[in-house]
């Protein structure tokens, strides 16, 4: 009988997750300090870290970035790095107020240092307000300001790079849509590395744990809320390929891992030294774009003065 | 055995005895979009729920 075997494979205790590669099953306990070990591995494998760093976590107060918190709050002390968390108020009626509130209470426990930056005091008006007539673009136009609004936030509070919350299941989706949409140079992009003066560099600690075991992490340390969901829908290409890997990695376990492999691998092939990609500043609002007026301003349609 | 589904929405299963992920599959729920809580402890889809036992089944992924 499969139940009656369903032993952790280090202590015996009751399994709580079954993981592949190498195939295993972890009790809680087990299961907290592999996922850990699994994150502590891949920042110093990918070097995401440095002692002397200052982490900005964007917290959202969602379940990835509130796992990551979690997560850098216990790991980044042996690193030699600080925390500071970021959270992007866009106004959201009926959705950001509440996990607003679940991100103060988490830094208050943790007493780590929290800086909100509004879309209101950014960009003149929250995102519904910006939103009237084009709410179909919610998701387009809100990513443009919030990466604006986390890009300011990491300022404001003098960190050194910017981590995310992002996870296996977000970034294998991103690999997919990149290819069904034929976007090469976003596929290639990586934003590791930051630009000198310019970006911060950002990084994803979360990438090597799919959603359902930052879930299964958050259950088990007491830190799953059932928070309402942004009312603005994705992309309809996001939720499809969504659908699509989840069926794909319940049929052929390690779908995801793989993806991210062949990006990685594609990403190495293509690090040949080549001409950099031209960037000047936005003659509206002087941040740095590859055309004459960034995003930011060309969303909000805002004119020289 | 009682299955509490993500709309927290109470079904009462006839069978004695199935793998966890059967019944999943046969809810139209791909488990690797939701945690499942036998009796009120988290466990791998691939134990078997019996007569009497509790599932709940935590969805997390939207969409799809
Ligand atoms: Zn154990
Ligand atoms: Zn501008």
């Amino acid at each position: 009988m499969a139940s009656a075997e369903n032993r952790c494979s280090l202590c015996g205790e009751p399994a709580v997750a079954r993981l592949v590669e190498p195939e295993r099953r972890l009790c809680a306990a087990h299961f907290i300090e592999d996922v850990e070990a699994r994150v502590i591995a891949a920042i110093r494998r990918e070097r995401m870290v440095f002692p002397g760093d200052r982490i900005a976590v964007g917290l959202s107060g969602g379940k990835d970035s509130t796992a990551l918190l979690l997560v850098l709050h216990r790991l980044l002390p042996a690193l030699g790095a600080d925390l500071v968390a970021v959270t992007i108020d866009e106004g959201i009626a009926g959705y950001r107020e509440e996990t607003l509130r679940a991100a103060e209470a988490l830094t208050a426990e943790l007493g780590v240092e929290h800086a909100i930056v509004t879309f209101a005091d950014l960009f003149g008006d929250d995102l519904d307000g910006l939103l009237v007539g084009r709410e179909a673009q919610g998701c387009a136009v809100c990513g443009v300001l919030r990466r604006r609004a986390l890009a300011e936030g990491v300022k404001r509070v003098g960190a050194t790079r910017l981590a995310t919350g992002h996870n296996l299941d977000d970034e294998a989706q991103s690999v997919l849509m990149n290819i069904l949409r034929g976007d090469l140079p976003r596929l290639l992009q990586d934003t590791s590395t930051g630009s000198p003066g310019h970006f911060v560099p950002r990084i994803k600690p979360l990438a090597v744990l799919s959603e359902k075991e930052i879930v299964t992490y958050l259950l088990l340390r007491g830190y799953f809320r059932d928070l309402p969901e942004c009312p603005y829908a994705g992309t309809a290409l996001r939720s499809e390929v969504r659908t699509m890997l989840a069926e794909l990695e319940h049929r052929h376990p390690g779908t995801m891992v793989r993806l991210m492999r062949f990006r990685d691998g594609i990403r190495e092939s293509f690090s040949l030294p080549g001409p950099a990609k031209a960037l000047s500043t936005c003659r509206i609002c002087g941040e740095l774009t590859s055309g004459e007026v960034c995003r930011v301003c060309a969303l909000l349609g805002r004119e020289e003065r | 055995m009682q299955i509490i589904l993500p709309d927290r929405s109470v079904r009462t299963l006839a069978c004695t005895s199935a793998p966890i992920e059967e019944i999943l599959l046969e809810l139209g729920i791909n488990p690797t979009t939701v945690i499942v809580v036998k009796n009120g402890k988290i466990v791998p889809e691939d134990v078997i729920a019996t007569e009497g036992d509790e599932i709940r089944i935590v969805r997390f992924s939207h969409g799809g």
